[in-house]
Formats: C-alpha cells, sequence, structure tokens
C-alpha cells in the first residue's frame, strides 16, 4: 500500500551523507539508522504535530551545498567568559588554529580522535536517532567536537565553543555534532555561541549527546546570533544521573528560522534539570524553543523559564512537554512561557503537555502574552528616561528574569550583556 | 514656582477636576487633602504627563515652563518628580540601573555631562548614607517583591538622588506603619530647601503630622474649595471631611 504522504528532501539531502573510512563499527551502525530514519521520515513540516508550528518544508528547495572548504581569513571574537578556552568552528568544520585549548587536551577533543571510545558510543547510542533533523546529522555529520570529564575533577578553563558562519554567495549547509561527556561528580562549564559573520543563506544542523554521571554538574548556555537568512536548528539529548544538574539557557536572537529542540531524561533519582531561554526576535524572524523533559526517577526536579519578546511580524513558538513516569514519585516540576508582543503583527505559538503517569507530583505550567506594562512605561518616563529607552529597559528587565535560574553568575552575566547589546543598552551596573 | 490655574480634567468623559487652581512657591510645601474620589491622584498623574490624563483647559506651568504639553520625561528634565502612590515593579531592571539611568537622561536632558561610574557611585552612597538607607535595595531589581514600606523608601531615595525642583508625593503614607512613615517623612524633610516646593496628596492627617506643611488646602468634588494653614489638617482629622462636603452643598 502507498504511504499517505512521501517524505519530503531526501534527495536534496541524501547526498551528503557521509561513511568516511576508519570510523569504528558502532558509528558506521548510528549513521545507518540515521539515514535510514530521515529516508523514513523526511523533514518535518507541520503535518507533524511535534513540528505544528515550524515547518521545515523550505529546505527542500533551498539547494543547500555541503562545504568542506574553510572560509579564509575569519576573526575569531574574544572569549565572553574571561579565560575561557576556544574550540572555534567555520562552516561547521574545527579550525585547530583558530581554537585555544591549552590545558584541556584530553578533555577536549575533536570527534574523529576519539570516534572508537567506549563512553562516546556509549553517549551517543544511548537512544536511537528518531528525530528527523538529529537523524539527518547523524548520517550527514563530518566534524564534531568529543568532551569528556573524568570523574571528580573540573574542566580545567571554562570553554566556548564558537561556531562562525561565513557562508559565501551559494546556500551551504553544515552538521555539526558535539558530545558531552561528565563522569560521576565531574564539572564543567559550556558557552555555545553560533555567529554569523556576514549575511548570506546557510543551513546549520547542529545534533548533541549530553550525558551527566551521578553528581555531575553541567552549566551549558548558548548565544545564537546567527545571520539573518540563516536556518538555525539544533538537537540536544540529555542524560542527567542521580545528583546531578544539568543547567541549560539558550539566547535566540538571530536566524530568520531557529529550532532549538531539547530533550532530556532524568533518570537518577534527585537529578534536575533547568531549561531556560530568552529571545528577542524582530522582522520575519521564526523562533521556535522545544522540549521535552522525562521525569524517570524519584524526586526529580525540573524548572523552565522562558522569556521571548517578539516585534514585527516575528512568530515565537514554545512547546514544552513534561512526562512523569509512573516511578517518578515527588517529581517537582515546573514550566513558564512569558512573551511579549511589541506588534501587532507578532505572534507567539505555546503549547505544554503534561504527561503525569505518577500520583505524588508538583507539577505545573503557565504562559503569558501581551504587550509592554503601561505602569512600568510611565513610572520610567516619570523618572526622565524617553520612551525609546524605557522600553528597551522593560523589555531588558523582560527577558533578563529568565537568566535568574542560571546556576552561573559568570555565564548570567554575560547573558545579560549579551541581552543588552542585543537592545542597544548600555548599561554599566 | 508650582502654579495651576483653573484645570479642568476629565477621564473616559467624566468631569475629574474642574477648575482647579493652585499656587506652590518656592521653599514651601504644600499639602491636597481630600476624601476618595476628590480627584487627588488625577491632579498627581495630570500633573506629571501620564497617558489618559490630558488637561482640557486650564494650565500648569512649573516655574517659566507650561507643563501640560510636555512629555512626562520632559517634565522630569524640568525637574518635576512624582513619589508614586503604588510605585511600579519592574523586573529584571536592578535598581543602581534603574536611576543611573534615570540621571544620565535627566542629566543629559539638560545639557550636562552624564556621570562617570565612579562619580555616580560616589552619589549613590552618599546619599544612602544620609538616608540611613541600605545599598542592598539598589542591587534588587527595582521595587520587585519589595514591602510596602520599602518601596516608599525606594521612592524617597530616588527623590533624594534626582534632586528635582519639585515634589509631588501622592498618598506617600499609604501602607506604611509608623516606623516607616518616620523613615519616609524624615528623608522628605531632609529635601526641604528654599529652591524647591513640594505638594504633598494624603487622605489623612497622620502624615502631616511629620512633614510640617505650610498650607493645606481641601480638596472635594474636582478643585480646592478650602485652604488654610496646617490647623486646617488637624480640623479635618477631627470633624471629617462631611461638614466641609456639607457645607459646599449648601
Amino acid at each position: 500500500m502507498a504511504r499517505a504522504t512521501d517524505p519530503i528532501g531526501v534527495a536534496a539531502f541524501e547526498g551528503g551523507f557521509a561513511l568516511p573510512s576508519g570510523e569504528p563499527g558502532w558509528l558506521t551502525a548510528f549513521r545507518g539508522a540515521g539515514a535510514a530514519r530521515f529516508r523514513e521520515v523526511g523533514l518535518p513540516t507541520n503535518r507533524d504535530e511535534a513540528w505544528k508550528y515550524t515547518s521545515l518544508r523550505p529546505l527542500a528547495r533551498a539547494k543547500y551545498e555541503q562545504v568542506d572548504a574553510l572560509a579564509e581569513g575569519a576573526a575569531i571574537p574574544k572569549p565572553l567568559i574571561a579565560g575561557a578556552a576556544q574550540a572555534v568552528f567555520v562552516n561547521g568544520r574545527l579550525n585547530a588554529d583558530l581554537s585555544d585549548l591549552d590545558g584541556l587536551d584530553a578533555a577536549v577533543q575533536p570527534w574523529a580522535r576519539v570516534a572508537t571510545a567506549q563512553w562516546l558510543a556509549d553517549t551517543v547510542t544511548a537512544n536511537p536517532p528518531n528525530q528527523a533533523m538529529y537523524a539527518l546529522n547523524a548520517a550527514a555529520f563530518t566534524d564534531g567536537l568529543a568532551i569528556r570529564v573524568e570523574a571528580g575533577s573540573a574542566l580545567a578553563r571554562p570553554l566556548e565553543i564558537v561556531f562562525l558562519a561565513a557562508p559565501g554567495a551559494r546556500p551551504r549547509m553544515w552538521h555539526p555534532r558535539l558530545a558531552i561527556d561528565l563522569a560521576p561528580n565531574a564539572r564543567a562549564l559550556i558557552l555555545e555561541r553560533h555567529i554569523g559573520l556576514e549575511d548570506g543563506a546557510y543551513l546549520a544542523n547542529h545534533g548533541a549527546d549530553i550525558r551527566l554521571g551521578d553528581g555531575a554538574v553541567l552549566v551549558h548556555a548558548k548565544i545564537q546570533t546567527e545571520a539573518k537568512d540563516a536556518r538555525h536548528l539544533a538537537m540536544t539529548r540529555v542524560d542527567v544521573g542521580r545528583n546531578a544538574l544539568y543547567d541549560n539557557f539558550v539566547l535566540t536572537l538571530g536566524a530568520g528560522l531557529c529550532r532549538n529542540e531539547a530533550a532530556v531524561s532524568l533518570s537518577g533519582t534527585k537529578s534536575e534539570v533547568r531549561l531556560n531561554g530568552a529571545y528577542a526576535i524582530d522582522g520575519r524572524q521564526h523562533a521556535d524553543h522545544t522540549s521535552r523533559i522525562d521525569h524517570l526517577a524519584e524526586d526529580t526536579r525540573s524548572r523552565q523559564v522562558f522569556a521571548g519578546a517578539i516585534d514585527g511580524q516575528a512568530r515565537g513558538v514554545f512547546q514544552g512537554q513534561i512526562v512523569v513516569d509512573r516511578l517518578a514519585q515527588r517529581t517537582d516540576g515546573h514550566q513558564l512561557n512569558r512573551a511579549l508582543l511589541l506588534s501587532d503583527q507578532a505572534e507567539i505559538d505555546a503549547k505544554p503537555i503534561l504527561e503525569i503517569y505518577a500520583d505524588d507530583v508538583k507539577c505545573s505550567h503557565g504562559a503569558t502574552a501581551g504587550d509592554i506594562d503601561d505602569d512600568q512605561l510611565f513610572y520610567l518616563r516619570a523618572r526622565g528616561i524617553p520612551a525609546v529607552q524605557a522600553r528597551q529597559l522593560v523589555v531588558r528587565g523582560f527577558l533578563a528574569e529568565a537568566a535568574a535560574g542560571l546556576s552561573d553568575e559568570t555565564v548570567r552575566t554575560v547573558i545579560l550583556d549579551a541581552i543588552d547589546g542585543a537592545l542597544g543598552l548600555e548599561i554599566a551596573s | 514656582m508650582l502654579n495651576i490655574k483653573d484645570l479642568h480634567v476629565s477621564l473616559d468623559g467624566k468631569p475629574i477636576l474642574t477648575g482647579l487652581s493652585l499656587t506652590v512657591p518656592a521653599g514651601e510645601v504644600h499639602a491636597v487633602m481630600g476624601p476618595n474620589g476628590a480627584g487627588k491622584s488625577t491632579l498627581a498623574y495630570t500633573l506629571a504627563g501620564r497617558d489618559g490624563y490630558e488637561a482640557q483647559s486650564g494650565s500648569a506651568t512649573l516655574g517659566d515652563a507650561d507643563l501640560l504639553g510636555l512629555e512626562p520625561e520632559e517634565r522630569a528634565a524640568l525637574g518635576l518628580f512624582l513619589a508614586f502612590q503604588y510605585p511600579v515593579e519592574i523586573p529584571g531592571v536592578a535598581g543602581m540601573t534603574f536611576i543611573k539611568t534615570a540621571l544620565n537622561a535627566v542629566r543629559k536632558a539638560r545639557g550636562e555631562p552624564e556621570l562617570t561610574a565612579l562619580e555616580f557611585l560616589k552619589l549613590v552612597r552618599a546619599t544612602l548614607k544620609d538616608l540611613s538607607m541600605d545599598e542592598a535595595m539598589l542591587k534588587r531589581p527595582v521595587n520587585t517583591g519589595f514591602s510596602g514600606g520599602e518601596k516608599k523608601r525606594n521612592e524617597v531615595l530616588q527623590m533624594a538622588l534626582l534632586r528635582p525642583k519639585f515634589c509631588i508625593l501622592d498618598e506617600t503614607d499609604s501602607g506604611l506603619d509608623i516606623d516607616a512613615l518616620k523613615v519616609v517623612a524624615d528623608g522628605v524633610n531632609r529635601l526641604r530647601a528654599p529652591d524647591r516646593g513640594m505638594l504633598v496628596i494624603t487622605h489623612y492627617q497622620r502624615l502631616l503630622d511629620y512633614i510640617r506643611p505650610d498650607k493645606v488646602h481641601v480638596l472635594a468634588r474636582g478643585r480646592i474649595i478650602r485652604t488654610g494653614g496646617p490647623e486646617l489638617a488637624l480640623e479635618l482629622e477631627e470633624k471629617g471631611y462631611g461638614d466641609i462636603l456639607a457645607g459646599l452643598a449648601a
């Protein structure tokens, strides 16, 4: 019997499926599984419930070219965190010359160099490559970064992973891959920066797998300032062990279309995830933040606060699914999604889903959408602050609130500075 | 200093101020007292320039400047300060950031150089010391989660830092216990100066025990119906507004 709908866009991408020689068997199998999955489902469209508000159908016609060539003369931005190491990717390829990984040699490696490591196989293959774009990444990736911190130790320096995009005249794409494995009681601070250096159409399709051993703490932030014609897709899968904390923040400012997705399994008792984020979008930007958190063990905790400032004809999407397994008693889950609609044509689509199979749980979700509060504006103006600046301050405060849950003060400051920069505010405090 | 002449203000088509006239010379503190619904907050908001509080006729000038045609921030730059009855919470914006932004905006509007970070910090510390207040308040987001007393103290702190020419205090005593009231009143009294005027709007006489006015005006049915010395406040406290309103009707 014929399928009701044929998968879309397979032909546009399968030419880029890679099978580099010398890769270990597990990786070849994983790539194969990714390729098979993508051929089966194709590009997600709004017929898929999980992609109801974000269709990738246009990607089938975009004719992205997969490139291996490095852009010349890319300027490396200074680290935002004092003393941070930098792993610099240009157009999806790790560039050792531009990177500064001093002191991290054993912990932070190009993917290919550690492909045979058991920890990497365990981290990556814990779940099959189901999500379509993650599956595409698995089939097509040619470069990536693998980070492993040994038990009881900390990554010696904070690490910034900088993805520079210098796409050139023709639409290009890359599928970088990230794996992070923190052994029990290990700690790390990682900031991803996604920077569009020049205008131009490109597709950055990121896939990441993260595993946190018992008692591990990962602070993982991301600042996305891709070019306005860029499509930025990211799928991050996280497994959190007993007493471990995954503290994530995403700041979305760039890209014409962005989908930032996370799937977090709280598999150890007393494990915790903070999945927070802020976005400021304008023009015709589309920013989708989608998450699924599975509470799989007792006394697990999840916190989500997203704040978006949506102007022009931009559209924000928030989909947050919390699933509480019947074993996950005393789960404590809270989700809040707030949007400021700064123009008549701005739009927010919010879809919270709570699925609770345990009986002793504390779960809540909330969503708000509205214009700037006139009382706040008048208060600021009555103190002498001009209307435009007063609006910026209110928006700034609105976005900054989402960062309050970040456990690391340095990262929080970096995020707040980035928000101020995006809003054109100069705030010294 | 502040001259209000025959001010008429309607809200949603309903007349609230109906020919209010009032003069506060520099160096004086005047109280405006009145029953609920008399138009006290409307007077404060109209003077400060809140959207929707536009005068249909009459005038309000501060020194030589006509206030009524100006944006709220322009009035602030001229030196007008409204201490809010309900100070507004601005989550995510630290008090320090807010005050610095306001101070520099006002300085810029007046053609004065902006303060450097160091100058600003010195000024803040000296002012906090004067008012016996703690710097911790300025590190928290503006008014967010503040108690009623903290919010009012924060208003006085802003007033002290912005050094306005003319202060309007709208029901500053509402929601304060007696200790907080004393702290706030003490802060206000410190700001009394020969070149500064104040208009203290209140329902109760209690605040005026601590901030002694030079004159007391009674606002009822949209205009000033009586003016007297501080003793008028005591009379109102004793007899209530009923007698005066009854006299008005007769």
